[in-house]
């Protein structure tokens, strides 16, 4: 099946030329070429030479993904796919970047005017000091991180991200990058048609991409997306109100929000606990439950845990830990959840691992180069470790406040 | 002081490496930043490709401002499918190691 998925433009989104957009298309493309041809010779290159080498080294099979790893690293097909994986994250974001830095002034001129005309709130407090863990090294690669200003209200990173996500996710998400979001609400309306929530929080926004999905599917409800990175506030503000989307943003860190207790009826984050670390995960679980009304529900969609997975799956999937600057990536999914949202104050009989469907389908019909053939295939795949975005649907751990806690405190 | 009052100089620029230490996939030295600059190289040539491509569909539709159609070119669906397929086998004979 060819890719032609394409970002859906918006009054925020940097502008490519035509050479800059090919390049662009170019690392998609790779990425695309790296996952269907060349992943799947992994499994007969550990088979057939690795695994029998290694038995013949140690007496004994490889027992865990540690071991699994030891021997693909002197492996030159393994040493190719991971390298290729490397350069396509590289070229990917430098792509962006020159397309970027060609027209920054601009851009954050076009953010400014952007949200000056929006009623959403913006905000961005003075002298806020983003975790260690977001500021120690470049996640995922992305040239300056969440955080980084290289000008006054500047928004580079966001205007990075929004478009490097695209061609890091091959469009898979959506011509607006929110399949995440949007299968969450899809799966809330599914599974709870009745709850209605009145305020919700988005933590660990970055630029909004599965926010907006709330505001679009719960119009009534005030919605706030807060992130550490500033520039990534800025362009999701900016982002939103050109969609046209009444949704405040917050530069705040989720361990330790400014908000009320009981506040919110529901609270969400997307990929946001892979990228955070061991002290901080229970923080924010804390935090989801202090901010959290009676009946309120806490959602985090990310990785599914290891412990579910053979110890191939797992050597796949700890690639990105080793090669992609996402030091927690692999510690995250050794973490025990259910323990975690126990500890926070939730019961345990309410809280639950949940698979939420892909909402991949419902861009067919309207978006360029979304065929309706394509993102079914895309929707329908089965689980394939190293594929961008599980076949099936995204992994939920879903966990609910009682109604009557506030009774019986 | 928008983007249009700015000389060349006053133009801030955007960081272009990543903080964090890169990873050695290959024994042989240098062998890192060769596959690094042949991929550069291989992204460069489709562009290249790219954009003769569209400069062949400006020039069979108009026959006119190729250089001011190119950036407003438009690739339909049967287009996109040309190009990805054409990436594609570029990188299946790229690909020759095993």
């Amino acid at each position: 099946m060819l890719n032609t998925f394409q970002q859906a433009d918006h009054p925020a989104l940097p502008k490519a030329s035509a050479d800059e957009a090919a390049r662009q298309e170019f690392t998609k493309s790779f990425k695309g070429f790296i996952q269907s041809t060349l992943l799947p010779g992994l499994t007969p290159v550990y088979q057939t030479r690795v695994a029998k080498r290694f038995e013949k080294e140690h007496g004994r099979p490889p027992a865990d993904r540690r071991d699994i790893r030891s021997g693909m690293v002197n492996d030159i097909y393994f040493q190719h796919y991971a390298a290729a994986n490397r350069i396509a994250q590289e070229l990917l974001w430098e792509s962006v970047n020159g397309s970027i830095d060609r027209q920054l002034p601009e851009l954050i001129a076009k953010a400014r005017e952007l949200s000056a005309a929006a009623k959403a709130e913006l905000v961005i407090p003075e002298g806020f000091v983003p975790p260690r863990y977001v500021t120690a090294l470049d996640i995922h690669c992305m040239p300056g991180g969440y955080c980084s200003e290289v000008a006054a209200d500047d928004i580079s990173v966001g205007a990075l991200y929004d478009r490097g996500v695209y061609l890091y996710a091959m469009g898979y998400t959506g011509p607006n990058n929110d399949d995440m979001g949007r299968s969450v609400v899809n799966y809330l309306k599914h599974h709870a048609p009745d709850f209605k929530p009145r305020r919700i929080l988005d933590m660990g926004c970055t630029v909004g991409h599965s926010t907006l999905p709330y505001k679009e599917l719960f119009p009534d409800a005030e919605v706030w997306g807060i992130d550490v990175g500033g520039p990534c506030i800025r362009y999701a503000h900016a982002r939103a109100a050109g969609f046209g989307l009444e949704v405040n943003f917050a530069q705040m860190n989720a361990e330790e929000t400014t908000f009320p207790d009981e506040h919110f009826d529901l609270v969400v984050s997307h990929i946001l606990l892979h990228e955070t670390s061991g002290k901080a995960m229970p923080r924010i679980f804390a935090e989801a439950h202090r901010v959290l009304a009676p009946g309120g529900m806490m959602i985090h969609a990310d990785l599914p845990p290891f412990d579910l997975m053979d110890p191939f799956t797992q050597f796949i999937l700890d690639n990105e830990t080793w090669y992609n600057n996402e030091p927690f990536w692999g510690a995250m999914r050794d973490m025990d959840q259910f323990a975690l949202a126990q500890k926070a104050g939730f019961d345990l009989a309410d809280v639950k691992f949940d698979t939420a469907p892909m909402a991949v389908m419902e861009f067919a019909a309207a978006a360029e180069g979304y065929s309706q053939e394509a993102s079914e295939a895309v929707a329908e795949r089965d689980f394939t470790a190293g594929e961008f975005a599980p076949g099936g649907g995204w992994e939920v751990l879903i966990a609910r406040k009682p109604l009557d806690k506030a009774l019986a405190a | 002081m928008s983007g249009i009052d700015m000389t060349e100089a006053e133009r801030p620029h955007v960081i272009r490496h990543a903080r964090g230490k890169r990873p050695q996939f290959y024994d042989t030295p240098g062998m890192d930043q060769a596959m690094s600059m042949i991929m550069v190289l291989a992204n460069e040539m489709a562009v290249l490709r790219d954009r003769l491509d569209s400069a062949e569909r400006v020039a069979k539709a108009s026959g006119l401002d190729l250089a001011a159609g190119i950036e407003a070119l438009e690739l339909d669906q049967a287009a996109l499918e040309e190009r990805e397929e054409r990436r594609q086998d570029f990188m299946r004979r790229l690909s020759t190691c095993n």
